[in-house]
């Protein structure tokens, strides 16, 4: 690496080579990010548009737009969409990928071809779920979570969806070995595991779940696919099997993959809050040590999807027990932001309160979720539109928050240019109250009994349903208005420099964008961890882009 | 930084044996054998002839990975890797094990 204190010499990797292949057979991490941010993006927007279109369907009771079957399709497809090809891998295939390598001082992921392996699974997957919308009986309308026997008796196109989250599992699974191999091998020398960031640490714990979990939910889809090809009777109870152990196995892995979609993004938060307070976080090692606390307890709390399927008492009481110790690392976490912020210098920009806004949200989703996790009261709200509005509030409000924050924050890392923090706040404030008043309502709705899945409810529900899509109005036109600043902004906007937010961990310290090498000087690392604000001058010295304020 | 870690790898090298190979081999055959007398002996479906097939298969699973995937000659992390792995597998079973037995 040159020590050259002006070298912007080093082209920016979208310049290191041109055309498709360039793109689709990279083996820069840069670029495999950005090309699981291109395909992410797409999904979100159909996945948003089915959401949108089925609050449509809700605005009044009766068939508004659609029969009863299209409405499950559209639930399904959309949950699926949502789940496996964009909040799966949103936060680690993105920012990940992008950050990761950098973030650790080095050049690239440990297995570069693995990563781009992983990316055209994602592709063969998403394209074999698609494929269900024109072949075969129709897209399947069993739920995300295929329960069986349904999903072995529904005449659909259920197969292939299933294979096609097999797919994306695998996917999935080689992103976190990646991370893995590359958070033990390649961390710049005196860089010891408590001095790596807690986005590293968010990941790291994040893709043991990924490695260990998911070959459970994909051994048990394709034991549903073999039971629906070979009529073998595994978990529909009229050929012999037992349904419930579907729902454990199904469980085990899409319990814990709701960490997988929490635990980046709270890495991320544990970044854009030390540099927004200019403050070094308070409690690292209790944060990092969370992160590995919460995946791993999170193992053991599936049985709490499952408190009114029959399931015996005693393991229910266990389950129960499990499902509130996840709340202290959670909070321990949330003290710590907190207590971060307490008294910092605070430098108020998109990006934190696109953060401050996800801890509103999270707070909400995470106390509905002791309501959720609480045998008595469980048995009251399943299955209704308190649920949905729970997990909305925790994946969407949580995790789709902060890569909408991570994209303000990294925007002008990646693209090398600032956007229109005007339009940038219009966005959020938007998003932000549309977000509430959709699903604040539905949680509401969902209590006086108005159950999920329903195409269709009673007049006394008309009220609050209306508020909720006239909610859903808000909250699209702010995504909107935020995906139309940002693509703006990465053509139009003013050129951003290295370090426009004073970051000091290693990602603020390589030209924006990075050339394809990443570093164009030998990484600084302060004794003292990743948020030592006092070596901020020496970092900035290698800022060579005029800022014009 | 990609060279000084991947250094590392040289540590791991180590003189394979053909005798333990052979052993492991033959083992795993008598294993196999034991199965099909197990189940014979014991009636097929019975809870007793599950369970010793299962209980026999894990230590052939034990073996091929200790012996053939050579975990026996591996660095510490690993075999705490796989430490981890069985004991949360154990853990899963035991608790639908719970759901099972009360239900
Ligand atoms: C972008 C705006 C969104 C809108 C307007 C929306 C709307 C909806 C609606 C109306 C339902 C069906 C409720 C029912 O009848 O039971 C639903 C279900 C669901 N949504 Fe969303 N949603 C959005 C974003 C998301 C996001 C970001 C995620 C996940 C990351 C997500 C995951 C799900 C899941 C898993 C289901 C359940 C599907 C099922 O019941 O099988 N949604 N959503």
């Amino acid at each position: 690496m040159s020590e050259n204190h002006t070298s912007n010499s080093e082209e920016s990797f979208y310049k290191s080579k041109k055309g498709l292949a360039s793109w689709i057979f990279t083996l820069d991490h840069k670029r495999i990010a950005l090309l699981y941010l291109y395909s992410i993006a797409i999904f979100f927007l159909v996945g948003m548009t089915l959401g949108f279109i089925m609050r449509l369907e809700l605005f009044a009771p009766g068939g508004q737009l659609m029969n009863p079957r299209t409405y499950n399709q559209m639930f399904t497809f959309h949950g699926v969409i949502m789940i496996f090809l964009v909040i799966i891998p949103s936060i680690p295939a993105v920012f990940g990928n992008f950050m990761l390598p950098i973030m650790l001082g080095t050049d690239d992921v440990a297995l570069p071809k693995l990563n781009l392996f992983s990316w055209w699974l994602y592709v063969i997957g998403a394209v074999m779920a698609l494929s269900t919308l024109v072949w075969g009986n129709g897209p399947a309308d069993t739920g995300w979570t295929f329960y069986a026997p349904y999903s072995v008796t529904s005449d659909t196109d259920v197969s292939m969806l299933l294979l096609a989250a097999f797919v994306l599992g695998f996917s999935s699974i080689l992103t976190g070995l990646n991370f893995i191999v590359t958070i033990h091998r390649l961390r710049a020398p005196g860089m010891g595991w408590f001095k790596m960031p807690l986005f590293a640490w968010g990941l790291y714990a994040t893709a043991w779940i990924q490695l260990l979990a998911t070959p459970i939910v994909g051994i048990t889809l394709l034991m549903v696919v073999v039971e629906r090809s070979f009529g073998i009777g595994l978990f529909n109870p009229a050929l012999g099997g037992d349904p419930i152990l579907y729902q454990h196995l199904f469980w085990i892995y899409s319990h814990p993959v709701v960490y997988v979609m929490i635990l980046p993004a709270m890495g991320i938060i544990s970044e854009i809050i030390p540099t927004s307070a200019q403050r070094t976080i308070f409690g690292y090692k209790a944060i990092a040590l969370s992160s590995m606390a919460i995946a791993f307890l999170g193992y053991f709390v599936w049985g709490h999807h499952m408190f009114t399927t029959g399931m015996s008492g005693e393991a229910a009481i266990v389950f129960s027990f499990v499902t509130f110790l996840v709340a202290i690392p959670t909070a321990i976490k949330v003290f710590n932001w907190i207590a971060t912020l307490y008294k910092g210098s605070i430098h108020i920009t998109p990006n934190l309160l696109w953060s401050v806004a996800f801890v509103f949200n999270f707070l909400i989703g995470g106390l509905t979720g002791l309501i959720n996790g609480a045998l008595a009261t469980d048995v009251h709200i399943h299955d209704t539109t308190y649920i949905v509005a729970h997990f909305h509030y925790t994946m969407f409000g949580g995790t789709i928050f902060v890569f909408f924050g991570a994209l303000h924050y990294w925007f002008p890392k990646i693209w090398g240019r600032m956007y229109n923090t005007k339009l940038a706040y219009w966005a959020l404030g938007l998003v932000f109250f549309g977000f509430n008043v959709m699903y604040g309502a539905m949680l509401v709705v969902g209590i006086q009994g108005m159950p999920r899945r329903y195409f269709d409810y009673l007049p006394e529900f008309e009220h609050l349903n209306k508020i909720s899509t006239v909610g859903s109005w808000f909250l699209v036109f702010g995504i909107l208005l935020m995906i139309f600043n940002l693509v703006r902004s990465a053509r139009k906007g003013k050129k951003a420099p290295r370090n426009p937010w004073n970051g000091v961990t290693l990602e603020w310290q390589v030209p924006s964008p990075p050339p394809l090498h990443n570093f164009d000087h030998a990484p600084i690392l302060s004794e003292k961890g990743p948020y030592d604000f006092s070596i901020l001058g020496e970092i900035n010295k290698y800022e060579t882009t005029k800022i014009d304020k | 930084m990609t060279t000084e870690n991947s250094n590392n790898m040289s540590e791991d090298v180590h003189q394979p044996s053909y005798k333990l190979d052979f052993m492991t081999f033959g083992f795993l055959l008598i294993l196999t054998a034991l199965t099909i007398w197990a189940s014979y002996a014991t009636g097929g479906t019975t809870v007793l002839a599950v369970s010793i097939a299962m209980t026999i298969a894990t230590i052939k699973a034990s073996l091929v990975v200790i012996n053939f995937m050579h975990l026996r000659f591996d660095n510490i992390v690993y075999k705490i890797f796989v430490g981890v792995v069985i004991v949360l597998f154990l853990s899963f079973m035991l608790m639908m094990a719970v759901d099972y037995a009360y239900r």
